[in-house]
């Protein structure tokens, strides 16, 4: 039931969203020079395609609703819920706000105490792992991908600002 | 017989100088290195070495850039098979059966497909290369904006038959990569589009974060969401890079020479390159095959075709730089600076002027795709070995290195906002059965595509029957049309079939 309610509001999202799309197009800025294949000239076409497959698209899902009615003539049941079972989805979604949070640490502390703050999360999150794996694992990763990304490939990373730039530079 | 000259006098230059090939096996398990860590690419493979080129003389440079480039275009599928993340922009394509054929247990064999599609297709373009140098870029010049614009098509509409039950989810998801590659400013007015105020939009979407995005870091959002029993599973596998068997090889040669014959192709066209190349050979295997449902499930065929495609578009696109000294692809582009620095000028008169140097480079191609069969292998089982940790330390790890290569590529933080919004994405994508192919299909040839529709639309005054009755492009779209209607006909078949099981009450 969730995933066919998704899929329907995703649905919908496009549709609504070519549609506004659209209208930023028509706001692009006109040469004369290019007068019919201006700026706006093929995200045009890529939204009205877009919004004509969303509203076929909806109605598949309709369709396949009463589809699955008539075959089960039970109570529609929205979505298939097999996918959605079995998924650990705090997990998930955990998951993704620690990636975001890596993000900002990388701007903010600089690659190596982001990544083994990250890794160390990240591992309890999923968990499943040994207490020695956890802890030491991640420590011997940053800094071997550190030497070869700085030392062997003299390719920067983030350093972060203020005091932890500071403790960056005094690694590369 | 100039040709057989020039190969004898190259060939006794090679064996007189043994730093040749050192340099020869050097480029190319750097270039597998390089190409199987996300992020990282042959461009960038080639561009550290330019410097040190600078100490050799021209020949021993070109030969060993040659060599990185072979073995980063094979090297990017060992990551895309073993974890779902593409080390390489052309093994995006490997992804689609490369990693299902992985997660049966079949992790060696699909190396093995991988490996011997890429020697086989990498011998083809460089075959082609050294006999049809000269008549290739003469065909490619009559390559025009519509022609260029049809070939993007034809790779586009193949992805009504990828991998869905749905044709019309397989289009939205191809539909949403073309409206994503109008972000930035337009190739043509140079207008801001879609940025909406941020400046550090305006380069664009760039394609490497978005596909490590959609690939690597939603397959990792994906796993973690797994039982833990499900990951300890995995944990236990092994991976024997095992080489098909010459029967197999004999079952595939169809796919083979098509998509060789396609990489070789599109490898001449300059600025194409070996991307293309494996979205299209991929393409057209699942438009001629006779079960296309069966591609994304890990089919040999799925790896053969973007593989065998890519590594002949490495030889299809020295063609336009040793001839015309147009560079055929990003990665040649970068070379051209390998050959400036000895003040050689590819063009008409290098192969008149510096014969040893053309003729020693065809060589050295054709061995590096011979040592990219023995060092592939290795560094596959070795990366294989990854495998047996624990993928509760393996998922972080892939997101950090992914973090890390997208930053490496330009510094640029928004290519890491990319690889985040687009991971997410590609994870509620999947969830909601879109397949994430034609999203990548599109990204890559909508500029592609508009560009040359609007140039075309321009040289033939807006007059869109003239651009789609040029002959070439003309029967490219005439293809792209049927198998669209194709597609939608098979899906409404399926769901006639399905009505029929159940009738209304």
């Amino acid at each position: 039931m969730v995933k066919r309610i998704v899929d329907l509001v995703f649905t919908v999202a496009v549709f609504v969203g070519s549609v506004y799309l659209w209208f930023v197009a028509d706001r692009f800025p006109e040469f004369l020079k290019y007068k019919n294949v201006d700026s706006d000239f093929w995200p045009k076409i890529i939204l009205a395609t877009m919004a004509i497959l969303s509203l076929c698209i909806l109605y598949e899902n309709i369709a396949a609703v009463r589809l699955q009615r008539r075959e089960t003539k039970a109570p529609v049941s929205l979505g298939d819920d097999r996918s959605v079972s079995g998924v650990r989805w705090k997990t998930v979604i955990a998951m993704g706000v620690l990636c975001i949070a890596y993000y900002w640490g990388l701007n903010l502390f600089g690659f190596i105490i982001a990544t083994i703050v990250f890794m160390w999360l990240a591992i309890v999150v999923i968990g499943g792992a040994g207490k020695w794996a956890a802890v030491v694992f991640p420590l011997i990763f940053t800094v071997g991908l550190a030497l070869i990304f700085v030392k062997g490939l003299e390719l920067s990373l983030p350093r972060g600002v203020w005091l932890f730039r500071d403790l960056s530079l005094l690694f590369y | 017989m100039e040709l057989i000259q020039g190969f004898i006098s190259a060939f006794q230059y090679l064996f007189n100088h043994p730093l040749n090939w050192l340099l020869l096996l050097f480029g190319t398990i750097w270039g597998i290195l390089f190409g199987c860590v996300p992020g990282l690419t042959g461009i960038v493979g080639v561009a550290l070495l330019i410097p040190f080129t600078f100490t050799l003389n021209p020949i021993e440079g070109l030969l060993m850039l040659g060599a990185v480039y072979v073995g980063s275009t094979f090297g990017g599928s060992i990551s895309a098979i073993l974890f779902n993340t593409p080390g390489a922009p052309e093994a995006a394509c490997t992804t689609l059966d490369g990693y299902p054929m992985a997660k049966k247990g079949q992790a060696g064999k699909a190396i093995g497909y991988a490996l011997s599609a890429s020697a086989i297709g990498g011998l083809f373009g460089t075959i082609v290369l050294i006999l049809l140098a000269p008549p290739l870029s003469e065909m490619a010049l009559a390559f025009g904006p519509p022609e260029y614009f049809a070939l993007a098509i034809l790779g586009i509409t193949a992805i009504a038959s990828i991998g869905t039950k749905s044709v019309f989810k397989s289009l939205l998801s191809g539909m949403i990569g073309l409206g994503l590659a109008t972000v930035g400013m337009d190739p043509l007015t140079s207008n801001a589009r879609f940025n909406f105020g941020s400046k550090l939009l305006l380069t664009g979407i760039s394609f490497i974060p978005a596909i490590i995005g959609l690939f690597a870091l939603s397959e990792v959002l994906k796993r973690s969401g797994e039982s833990l029993r499900a990951m300890a599973v995995d944990a236990g596998s092994k991976v024997l890079t095992k080489l098909p068997s010459l029967r197999e090889i004999w079952d595939l040669k169809i796919t083979l020479l098509r998509s060789s014959i396609i990489g070789t192709f599109i490898g001449v066209l300059p600025g194409v390159g070996a991307t293309t190349a494996a979205f299209i050979g991929y393409s057209e295997a699942v438009r001629w095959s006779k079960h296309p449902e069966k591609f994304g499930t890990g089919v040999p065929e799925g790896i053969v075709a973007p593989e065998s495609a890519n590594n002949s578009a490495v030889g299809g696109s020295m063609v336009p730089l040793l001839s015309m000294g147009i560079p055929g692809s990003a990665t040649t582009a970068v070379m051209i600076g390998g050959l400036t620095i000895h003040g050689i000028i590819p063009g008409p008169m290098l192969m008149v002027q510096n014969q040893d140097l053309v003729y020693s480079v065809f060589i050295g191609m054709l061995i590096a795709n011979v040592l990219m069969i023995f060092f592939g292998i290795k560094i596959a089982s070795q990366f294989g070995k990854i495998l047996k940790i624990p993928y509760v330390l393996v998922g972080p790890s892939i997101i950090v290195l992914c973090m890390t290569g997208v930053f490496a590529l330009r510094n640029n933080m928004m290519d890491l906002v990319v690889m985040l919004a687009l991971g997410g994405f590609g994870y509620l994508l999947q969830e909601l059965d879109y397949p994430i192919a034609p999203l990548i299909i599109g990204l890559v040839l909508g500029p592609i595509a508009e560009v040359s529709l609007r140039r075309a639309m321009i040289l033939n005054n807006f007059d869109i029957i003239a651009v789609v009755t040029h002959p070439i492009a003309g029967v490219m779209l005439l293809i792209s049309a049927l198998s669209l209607i194709y597609g939608l006909y098979g899906q409404y078949r399926r769901q006639r079939e399905r009505k029929k099981i159940s009738p209304a009450p």
